[in-house]
């Protein structure tokens, strides 16, 4: 299949810091690499808040494993955000290697948001790991670096629990420009997936809608994927993600333009749906 | 008394004529198919049938061959059809205790159709669960619990967040838990900056700080109680599903066996289980459980796997006993009764390494096929059997049938193996065996009696005449009937009966010896079928009997080739005192023939010991040297009232290098002795057969007809002279059934059988001379055998009397 240069993907950022858990979502950025052929590029950022307030001595730490208060020192915090570097890193490579891609890592200091939207700008797409690792139980909470997509970065996927095991691939279609590249983007990682694609037109009328049916049509086609379609009219955003919840294995693809998304981020979307979401920019 | 002349031909042998019997072949007459002449048996079998109480099982006893298995099958088959079908019975998973399998009990074929409809049951349940787990329905609830448990986090966390972000306090995810630390401008403070903080504010942050600490914590806690309620709400869901979609197929299958309250409440244990344990079914139907793949290989580690096969099997039904096919009771022969082919058995598979089994691996045994009927076994082939004879009477007693490894029954066994529920037993156990099998398990095993209260004894011969000489020709044809044989004319069917008193050794009866009359009828039928005849006539049981003869005595054609070339010496000619030609009988498997052997006496000084030579090698049998003794008596009574016995006489068998029983030969010991004693000299054309008593009186013996053919047959090789004969017991002469060949010799004057009633008869037979009577003095004529004998006897007291006392021997005149 043959893509368009203008939605081609040579650059992905794999972002994480420590609350990250890296072992399964890295796996699944190298993945993606290798199947659109493109770098990866590691970045762990050690959080410049979560350091200062180790340096801050009446802060304590709770112990989530274990429960009950207990010092927090600086010197502990770096050692721990030095090796989960390494160990990142060390994944990375291996992983990268074995796939034989074109990679590299680096770790950088700072706000996380900021340091992965200023990594970003060199990436055609952004993938961050949405939540944290356990927090006991089942819990968890939104990760930091999830927060870089609330920054005008790049087109972001973002990683629910570190799986992407896609077996759909499902795009929010609006007839707009991103709506396309959203498709596009969609159907390359279809391809290569061996997933299948499917494609949700919305529109307000029925005259807009075959319109833009026609046009997704015609991409599609033109990109040799084959392509489901569904009219859905003016769903909300609650119907959407309900589709993308029967959906097993479904990854939710969207332009940032969505005039379903109402203007929301992917990190606010990623707390409405309960799979995987491309966020294209 | 005057010696006994020889007998008639006519004597020797008491032979059918066909022309009695009434008809030209089987063909034309009713097969008896009932055994023949087993009243007794019958009515003891009748008996035991029809007593229904503990203990009145059966013991057929008999010799081997006369058709007691045949018979007592026959009956019982014959009652049983009469009698109602047996339950079926199929073990199933035992929920609260699943070491114990459950059994059931289900009417007459209905436990296979139980078991197909538990395998469609989770075949089906395969597809409908899942299904149900998949649907809409169940994801919309399951998510709505889902979002429950996320919306109170997150509310807890953003409401918690959203407190802390208005005192200025960040909430921090560190590398293993959480942190609250103070921000200005949407930043944590670095130290410099706090400390710049007047000490006042730096205090109030502290303290809202630890505030929050508190207030973080209590949220946390909260975390653990909302996943348990989670879980519990989840397994509910689950729980609700898995019933709806269980209780459909269940209720079905609880209609249809809504008689038997067992499998009901088994039914209940089954859904209660499948609702607990859904989670078994939503693999993919099409893929069967992880298990051991049929190249060896294994899917999932082996606590998947053990847990996986175990998920369905245990819902199946292992039926052990499906009597659907029978038409009344059961009756079970179990040809091999070993302990597991008896009481069943729990298999074993190889897994991982180890032996791992569950209820569908029981099998049941002979006992469960009989149950609610009869079975028939083997006594010897139980008794045999390790564990076998005691776990049937511990069956029989406790009137249950318990499947239990003999190890784990002797406590040998440590690993834990499955305890089958016992099956209640109601069977009537008829065991098959030799008369001394019986009289020696009455005499020895006390339970025997208790449990096995019927004998069922065989006779094996009738009486020839009257009845039978109707009854054995059906007889016959039923044989032939069963076995498909050709039809026998009236001539083979004559000698059939003349073989059946022969092998009954006795001209009055006939022999009912099923194996030996069914093996002559076949291979008669044999032969006719040899010369493409399409009835089979005396000639062809001639032939079957002559080749019975030919494939079996090769031995005896030996011997007596070693005889005619010298090498065992045997006179058939001539005199010779002290020696004289017994004959004894060899039984080689199911073939016997007579061997004549040379008996020699000597006598000498001595003290009255008569020496047994055999008895003092250890060659002699008891029964030997009770004849011995008995000849001893025989003396002492004659000719020792009045003084000692002042002798030393020895007997031996010449040329006998194995070992001699039976007192058959004390008659022709003690002619031998005689002769030695008198010295009249015996005719060694003539041998002798029979037993003696005290008083000189002869007695019968068995094997006559086998012993005279023995002599015969040397005889006639040397050339029978006219001479030569047999002295036989008169009581043995009803058994006679003597071969044509020398029937015929005994017409033509050139071969006798002496019938003699007292060793003086015999005596005079075998020495010409009178044996003597006494006169009015007691003294014997002096030229008679027990004159001479006197005679010799008192010599020989003088010189014992002289040698003991020398000087009154030199003193007297």
């Amino acid at each position: 299949m043959a893509l368009s240069d203008e939605f081609r993907i040579r650059r992905i950022l794999y972002a994480l810091d420590a609350a990250t858990d890296a072992s399964d979502s890295l796996e699944a950025a190298a993945e993606i690499a290798e199947r659109l052929n493109a770098e990866l590029i590691g970045l762990f950022v050690e959080d410049v808040n979560l350091l200062r307030s180790a340096a801050l001595p009446f802060v304590r730490e709770i112990n989530l494993g274990l429960g009950g208060w207990r010092e927090f020192s600086p010197a502990n915090v770096e050692r721990d955000l030095r090796s989960r570097a390494a160990r990142a890193q060390q994944q990375l490579e291996e992983s990268a290697r074995r796939r034989r891609l074109t990679f590299s890592f680096r770790v950088a200091r700072g706000d996380v948001g900021r340091e992965v939207a200023a990594a970003a700008e060199e990436a055609d797409l952004v993938i961050l790991e949405g939540m944290t690792r356990p927090m006991g139980g089942s819990i968890r909470i939104s990760s930091s670096a999830r927060t870089a997509a609330r920054q005008n970065v790049r087109t972001v996927l973002v990683l629910r629990k570190g799986h992407l095991n896609a077996r759909q691939f499902m795009v929010v279609y609006e007839g707009t420009e991103q709506s396309d590249k959203a498709l596009s983007i969609a159907a390359r990682l279809a391809d290569t997936a061996g997933a299948s694609l499917r494609v949700l037109i919305i529109a307000a009328d029925s005259q807009s809608a075959e319109a833009y049916q026609k046009r997704a049509r015609d991409s599609v086609a033109r990109l040799g994927v084959g392509a489901a379609f569904e009219v859905l009219g003016e769903p909300t955003l609650i119907d959407v993600c309900r589709f993308a919840r029967r959906a097993r294995d479904a990854v939710l693809v969207i332009g940032a333009d969505s005039a379903l998304a109402g203007g929301a981020s992917a990190d606010e979307l990623m707390d409405r749906i309960a799979c995987p979401l491309i966020y294209v920019r | 008394m005057a010696p006994p002349k020889p007998l008639a031909a006519n004597a020797l042998a008491r032979r059918t004529d066909p022309s009695s019997l009434g008809f030209g072949t089987t063909a034309e007459i009713e097969p008896l198919n009932d055994a023949l002449g087993q009243d007794r048996a019958i009515e003891a079998i009748e008996f035991g049938i029809g007593m229904r109480q503990e203990g009145y099982n059966m013991f057929a006893l008999g010799p081997t061959g006369i058709g007691k298995h045949r018979m007592v099958r026959l009956l019982l088959e014959r009652q049983a059809a009469a009698e109602p079908i047996a339950p079926d019975w199929c073990y199933v998973h035992n929920f609260a205790d699943p070491h114990k399998p459950r059994v059931l009990s289900l009417p007459p074929g209905r436990a296979r159709p139980f078991r197909a409809d538990m395998d469609q049951l989770i075949g089906e349940l395969r597809i409908t669960l899942p299904a149900a787990f998949e649907s809409e329905d169940y994801r919309t609830q399951r998510q709505a619990i889902e979002d429950k448990m996320k919306e109170l986090q997150e509310a807890a966390f953003t409401e918690f967040q959203k407190k802390a972000e208005s005192r200025n306090v960040m909430l921090i995810r560190t590398p293993t838990g959480l942190a609250l630390a103070p921000t200005h401008g949407g930043e944590v403070l670095s130290p410099e900056d706090f400390n710049k903080l007047p000490e006042a504010q730096q205090e109030a942050v502290r303290t809202e700080i630890d505030a929050l600490q508190e207030e973080l914590q209590g949220v946390l806690q909260k975390m653990p109680q909302w996943e348990r309620e989670h879980r519990t709400q989840v397994r509910d869901l689950n729980r609700r599903i898995a019933q709806f979609a269980i209780a459909h197929p269940i209720d079905d299958l609880k209609r249809r066996y809504a008689d038997l309250p067992d499998l009901l409440a088994h039914l209940d244990a089954v859904q209660n289980d499948m609702v607990e344990n859904a989670r078994d079914f939503l693999r993919s139907p099409e893929a069967p459980p992880p298990s051991i793949m049929p190249q060896g290989t294994m899917s999932g580690t082996p606590e998947e796997v053990l847990a996986a096969a175990a998920a369905f099997t245990r819902y199946k039904a292992n039926v052990i006993i499906d009597n659907s096919g029978l038409k009344g009771a059961p009756v079970i022969y179990e040809d091999n009764p070993t302990h597991p082919n008896l009481f069943g058995k729990i298999e074993h598979r190889a897994l991982f390494g180890a032996l791992v089994t569950d209820f569908n691996l029981i099998l049941s045994g002979a006992l469960h096929r009989a149950n609610g009927g009869y079975l028939i076994v083997d006594a010897r082939k139980v008794l045999m059997q390790p564990f076998g004879w005691e776990e049937l009477k511990h069956a029989l007693r406790s009137r249950e049938i318990r499947i239990e490894p003999p190890g784990q029954a002797l406590g040998l066994m440590g690993t834990v193996s499955l305890e089958p529920q016992p099956i209640p037993l109601n069977v009537k156990v008829l065991l098959l065996g030799e008369r001394q099998l019986y009289y020696l398990l009455a005499a020895y095993d006390p339970e025997f009696n208790e449990l096995f209260k019927v004998p069922v004894d065989f006779e094996d011969r009738i009486v020839r005449g009257g009845n039978s000489t109707t009854l054995f020709p059906r007889f016959v044809a039923g044989l032939i009937e069963s076995d498909k044989l050709r039809p026998f004319d009236r001539s083979a069917v004559a000698w059939v009966m003349d073989r059946a008193a022969r092998l009954a050794e006795d001209s009055e009866r006939l022999s009912t010896q099923l194996q030996s009359v069914g093996a002559l009828l076949r291979e008669a039928d044999y032969w006719a079928g040899q010369r493409n005849a399409t009835v089979v006539t005396s000639a062809d049981v001639d032939k079957a009997i002559a080749a019975q003869i030919r494939r079996s005595d090769r031995m005896r054609e030996r011997l007596q080739e070693e005889v005619e070339r010298g090498t065992i010496l045997i006179d058939t000619d001539g005199v010779h005192a002290g020696q004289i030609n017994g004959l004894s009988v060899i039984q080689l498997g199911d073939y016997s023939f007579g061997r004549p052997s040379r008996i020699t006496a000597s006598v000498a000084l001595g003290k009255g010991e008569l020496v047994d030579i055999e008895r003092e090698v250890a060659l002699g049998g008891p029964l030997h040297s009770k004849g011995v003794l008995i000849l001893q008596g025989f003396l002492l009574q004659r000719y020792g009232t009045d003084r000692p016995l002042s002798l030393k006489a020895s007997l031996v068998f010449e040329q006998s290098y194995g070992g001699v029983d039976g007192d058959s030969a004390s008659s022709t010991e003690l002619y031998a002795l005689l002769s030695a004693l008198s010295g009249a000299p015996i005719s060694q054309s003539l041998a002798v057969t029979g037993s003696v008593n005290q008083h000189g009186g002869v007695q019968a013996i068995g094997g006559v007809n086998e012993k005279i053919e023995g002599f015969f047959d040397l005889c006639k090789m040397r050339g029978l002279t006219g001479r030569q004969g047999v002295l036989i017991p008169a009581s043995n002469v009803k058994h006679l059934m003597l071969r044509d060949d020398i029937v015929e010799a005994a017409s033509k004057g050139q071969f006798s059988i002496y019938p003699i009633e007292t060793i003086d008869q015999g005596i005079e037979v075998l020495t010409g001379i009178p044996a003597g009577d006494r006169d009015g003095q007691g003294r014997y004529p002096q030229d008679s055998i027990n004159g001479r004998v006197q005679a010799q006897l008192d010599a020989l007291a003088e010189a014992a009397r002289r040698f003991a006392h020398p000087d009154r021997m030199e003193t007297t005149p």
